[in-house]
């Protein structure tokens, strides 16, 4: 009889604990970016940053609600699920619609693990928010920036002033949370990199065919960045081997590429990680049962 | 390539510097099996009489006593074996088997002695290159090869040295452990009279100890030619001191006792004998051979034979076992690239002849998976 009675060192709290003041840093600012900037320009009312803080309270309470009815460990990671909720919620979003997309997201992440575990249920709620917020012809940035979006050069945009989840839009934060991130051994830190490549190598060849004075600023797509750092690199949804992960960044990019620049989405990178995803969900479970059928023993 | 890990050890965890001696058992039990043969005629042993043979290799007498009898009793692994339990008489008595070679000349007589003792691998040596010692524990907090070579360090080289004056092998290569600070150290002084002796000084990395891992990790032709200092030990001693080693060291080692130590004992000691040494911090524990990676849990009933290097006593484990969240880990490490992660997925119908139970998949494994049942499809 054998037992296991060493592991590697493993994250701890501590690496947890960091993770969760990245997201703070994140939530803070979304904060100033859709309501304190202007609420100092006096163009909107100190009343209109609530809404953001009540994302953060339902995103966690709901996100420890369901680790109680699931019986899961109430951790870091629990928090963390709870705060990711309320980020990607674009700043205009009625809390209305947070509340039953957040609620959607916890039913189809029960459903998932019964039937495709290996889908991104987080990218889900993303695209039926955005889905929401169409269907109820809200614009999805802050009413100011909509009109004033065109005012901000490349390192605004760097720095945060492009559109996305009212948390998620720095690409200054989310290339320090990945250098962090990458300290973890369980993090496929190469994941990120495939895919932003190929996203990159297509948006510069695209640039070289029609050159533009603002293409840095068009390249800083936050939803593309965000997602390859916290999305693609999930252990529970991407693929094992080094070969499936390379094809599955790169679709990633390319498909996220055509949905930004082609069909001129912005947020078209969570449709293009949603593509991919259930293929390879729905894959990864058919290889499965058919490699369960019958004994197989592998020969050296 | 092979990507090499090192294992985590707990610091708190440090073996002794000293070697505790249990070379008096008062009997021993020494496994025989129906197809061996029986070679002994009267009850009265002496060391180093051959007992029982299994058509290759015989089993020798550590202690002089008297056979008491052929007893069944547990192995310590929850099976049954059957033993032959011999009555220590505590007069170690030997035999007259020729005289000692106490000088470290190496003359023809202990060359061809060499060539005798090392028959089968004649080929091996004869077109080898160069020899190495392989002084690498893989199994963490093991000090087994660090007291030999303090003890035991110029016996070893200069056994090593008469194998390679033996076959005119020109180099010599010691590979060593970094963080074995003890075997640096005992090996400096000693190889001051041996220019043909290099040493390379590696990495704590698993796996190492073992002999196809090293060639693959240090570029080396298939026919060098790799030796332990066990086996080094044990040849030196029928070579030049024409009698069988009576003795092995032991680690008792692990994070449920309060001084993990090295034992000297006799081959056949009962576990128990050892077990009184060793102050115990936990009431519960488990007892492990041979390895935290790759060993088995054992009992109080284990008796100590020549393939038991180390002994843990740890506390139980904690761990609970959650579903795999397929991260690829045991992929990546596992060196004989058996996708033991298909085999998980699958439950065990997927298996790999190639598995070696190095259990580097459920060391790195974050669900606490034991991995191995799958691979074997247990």
């Amino acid at each position: 009889m054998k037992k296991k009675y060493l592991t590697y060192p493993r994250n701890s709290k501590k690496f947890y604990s960091v993770l969760v003041f990245f997201f703070l840093l994140f939530f803070s600012y979304g904060i100033y970016k859709n309501g304190l900037v202007y609420f100092f320009n006096k163009e909107v009312q100190i009343s209109s940053i609530y809404p953001f803080f009540l994302f953060f309270f339902i995103g966690i309470v709901e996100s420890f609600g369901y680790a109680f009815l699931r019986k899961e460990k109430k951790d870091f990671r629990v928090l963390l699920r709870g705060m990711c909720l309320a980020l990607l919620v674009p700043p205009s979003t009625p809390i209305g619609l947070f509340v039953v997309c957040s609620l959607f997201y916890f039913l189809i992440l029960f459903l998932s693990s019964l039937f495709l575990p290996k889908i991104s249920t987080m990218n889900l709620y993303k695209i039926f928010l955005i889905l929401g917020m169409f269907l109820m012809n809200i614009p999805l940035c802050n009413v100011i920036e909509s009109y004033n979006s065109y005012l901000y050069g490349t390192l605004d945009v760097f720095f945060g002033r492009g559109l996305g989840g009212f948390g998620t839009t720095s690409i200054f934060l989310l290339i320090l949370c990945y250098f962090y991130l990458s300290t973890d051994y369980y993090y496929k830190k190469e994941m990120p990199i495939y895919a932003l490549s190929s996203y990159a190598i297509l948006f510069f060849l695209f640039f070289l065919s029609t050159p533009s004075s603002f293409f840095l600023k068009d390249f800083f797509n936050p939803s593309i960045f965000f997602l390859s750092i916290f999305f693609l690199p999930q252990n529970e949804v991407s693929p094992v081997s080094k070969k499936g992960q390379v094809i599955y960044s790169v679709g990633v990019g390319c498909l996220s590429f055509l949905f930004i620049h082609f069909l001129g989405w912005l947020e078209g990178a969570f449709l293009a990680f949603g593509i991919v995803n259930l293929l390879y969900a729905v894959g990864s479970v058919l290889l499965i049962r058919h490699f369960s059928t019958k004994e197989t023993l592998y020969k050296s | 390539m092979r990507k090499y890990i090192t294992i985590a050890k707990d610091p708190s965890i440090k073996v002794s510097s000293h070697v505790t001696e249990v070379m008096s058992p008062s009997v021993i039990y020494l496994p025989i099996h129906e197809t061996d043969d029986l070679l002994i005629t009267k009850r009265k042993v002496y060391k180093g009489d051959s007992l029982f043979t299994n058509g290759e290799n015989p089993y020798f007498s550590p202690i002089s006593g008297f056979i008491e009898k052929i007893v069944k009793r547990e192995n310590g692994f929850g099976e049954v074996e059957t033993y032959l339990q011999i009555k220590n008489d505590f007069q170690e008595n030997d035999y007259y088997r020729g005289v000692e070679n106490t000088t470290m000349m190496i003359t023809t007589d202990i060359k061809k002695k060499i060539k005798d003792f090392f028959g089968k691998s004649q080929a091996s040596l004869k077109s080898s290159e160069s020899l190495i010692l392989n002084t690498i524990e893989d199994e963490p907090y093991v000090a087994n090869t660090s007291f030999l070579l303090k003890f035991y360090g110029r016996e070893i080289i200069l056994m090593l040295d008469a194998i390679a004056t033996t076959y005119k092998i020109p180099s010599i290569q010691i590979v060593l452990k970094e963080t074995d600070r003890d075997s640096i150290e005992s090996l400096e002084e000693i190889l001051n009279i041996y220019p043909n002796i290099t040493t390379t000084i590696l990495k704590d990395y698993y796996l190492l100890g073992k002999s196809e891992f090293l060639k693959s990790f240090l570029n080396l032709k298939e026919n060098q030619m790799i030796f332990s200092p066990d086996e080094l030990i044990r040849s030196y001693y029928e070579i030049f001191k024409l009698r069988k080693i009576d003795f092995l060291y032991v680690t008792f080692t692990g994070d449920a006792i309060s001084n993990p130590q090295v034992f000297k004992v006799k081959v056949g000691t009962p576990i128990k004998d050892i077990l009184g040494e060793v102050k115990f911090l936990v009431s519960e524990y488990d007892l492990i051979t041979n390895g935290l990676l790759m060993g088995s849990i054992c009992d109080e009933n284990l008796i100590i034979d020549s393939s038991i290097r180390v002994i843990y006593a740890m506390k139980k484990n904690k761990w609970k076992e959650s579903p795999c969240i397929s991260c690829g880990k045991c992929n990546e490490v596992c060196p004989m690239n058996c996708n033991p992660y298909r085999s998980v997925q699958t439950k065990g119908k997927y298996k790999s002849e190639k598995c070696i139970s190095c259990g580097l998949c459920t060391y790195v494994c974050p669900s606490h998976l034991f991995i191995e049942n799958y691979t074997k499809g247990r």
